[in-house]
């Protein structure tokens, strides 16, 4: 039974012309298969390609190359990208804040934004109350920073009392530490110099007009007083002559 | 996805296999296309790791089988033939083999395939029960019955 059985089947065969017929088929499916995979595959690589080419431009365009920072009393600071549009604006002290809440200097050139800063209303007014305004660029020295420079101090000497100076960055963190604005802390150093004993916090919620004045009273004082002390001698000198 | 080396190998060594068991089943030359398609497509598309060749040949088997009974499920009402007719294949076979074939063929249906893999390929009880996703048992007593059942078509004077 076993053998009949066995050899009844074993002369069943599938013919050459099946084989090659499903053969052909099978690779011809796997084939589209892969080709459509392979479509597929370069598609989520294209996709994927674009999606960091978006992110990454993003991120090119929305990361500040330069910081231009603005003292007077407010403060502000403003993050300028490779392209010089403003992509950041951070009022450092709550003046500065109040300045901003009235601009929107987003994606705008960095000279026409801080032009619209120097315009504001409060900064205006206290242009003409001859504060000190200070504005300061930090990056990394290349020609982008070089350019600022040259176009900020241009505006700048139009304003009587306006300073413009590159800020290297490691200072401009010692300042953010201190809580000091990069004008305030530019001035404290001076200021330092000629009173050792000033601290930080003296000068916190000091205006730079204000710290230059102290350093006036204690340089150009110092001075003064030499001044009004030989003044003085003189003057008594003469006032004895002439008594 | 399989290489198509290794779809071509195993289309040369296990197409018998699959014509043999669609002779059980199917009683037409385009449904055994069908199951040839559907069988070494889902062979070549699927990542089982066979560990041995036997594992594969069960595998085969098993899928055949499967596809098979769909096949008959979907369409069975207007693609199948009476069970008395022998595949075109069978037509110009040696009458003894004809004859062995037709009484498989007659058999119910739910002796056939236990009697080609028990006779034919060697499975004990036991591996045609797992193939088959059956109980030990009932594939004992499909066995014996079937031993009969060809017995009697066969002519009781032969040692089953």
């Amino acid at each position: 039974m076993y053998d009949r059985i066995r050899s009844a089947f074993d002369a069943i065969h599938a013919e050459p012309a099946l084989k090659d017929q499903v053969k052909n088929d099978v690779l011809q499916r796997i084939r589209q298969r892969q080709a459509r995979q392979r479509r597929v595959r370069a598609v989520a690589v294209a996709a994927c390609l674009l999606l960091i080419s978006i992110v990454g431009g993003g991120w090119i365009y929305l990361t500040p190359t330069a910081k231009i920072s603005i003292d007077i009393n407010p403060s502000i600071e403003l993050g300028v990208n490779r392209f010089d549009r403003v992509v950041s604006a951070e009022g450092l002290n709550e003046d500065g804040d109040k300045v901003l809440e009235s601009l929107s200097l987003r994606f705008m050139d960095y000279d026409e934004a801080v032009a619209e800063i120097l315009e504001s209303e409060s900064v205006s007014t206290l242009l003409s109350q001859d504060e000190v305004l200070t504005i300061g660029v930090t990056g990394e020295k290349n020609e982008q920073c070089e350019r600022m420079l040259s176009s900020l101090s241009s505006c700048a000497e139009r304003e009587e009392n306006a300073h413009c100076y590159y800020a290297d960055e490691e200072a401009m963190e010692t300042a953010r530490e201190l809580g000091l604005s990069y004008g305030q802390y530019r001035a404290f150093l001076e200021l330092q110099a000629f009173n050792p004993e000033v601290t930080p916090e003296d000068v916190k919620g000091v205006s730079v007009r204000e710290i230059r004045e102290w350093i006036a009273d204690l340089s150009g004082g110092g001075d003064t007083s030499e001044n009004q002390g030989h003044g003085h001698g003189h003057h008594y000198g003469q006032n004895g002559k002439n008594s | 996805m399989r290489s198509e080396q290794e779809i071509n190998d195993v289309i040369e060594r296990y197409a018998d296999t699959v014509c043999r068991l669609c002779t059980i089943y199917l009683k037409n030359y385009a449904d055994t296309e069908d199951i040839f398609q559907t069988v070494f497509l889902k062979y070549a598309l699927c990542s089982v790791a066979f560990e041995s060749e036997e594992h594969r040949k069960a595998w085969i088997i098993r899928v055949t089988v499967n596809a098979c009974k769909d096949l008959l499920k979907s369409f069975f009402h207007s693609r199948t033939v009476p069970l008395q007719q022998l595949p075109e294949m069978a037509v110009s076979m040696p009458s003894d083999h004809r004859e062995v074939l037709d009484a498989v063929l007659s058999l119910p249906k739910k002796y056939k395939d236990v009697v080609y893999l028990h006779y034919y390929e060697g499975y004990t009880a036991p591996q045609i029960s797992r193939i088959l996703g059956k109980n030990v048992n009932t594939v004992y007593t499909l066995l014996t019955r079937s031993k009969q059942l060809l017995k009697e078509k066969l002519g009781g004077e032969e040692h089953v």
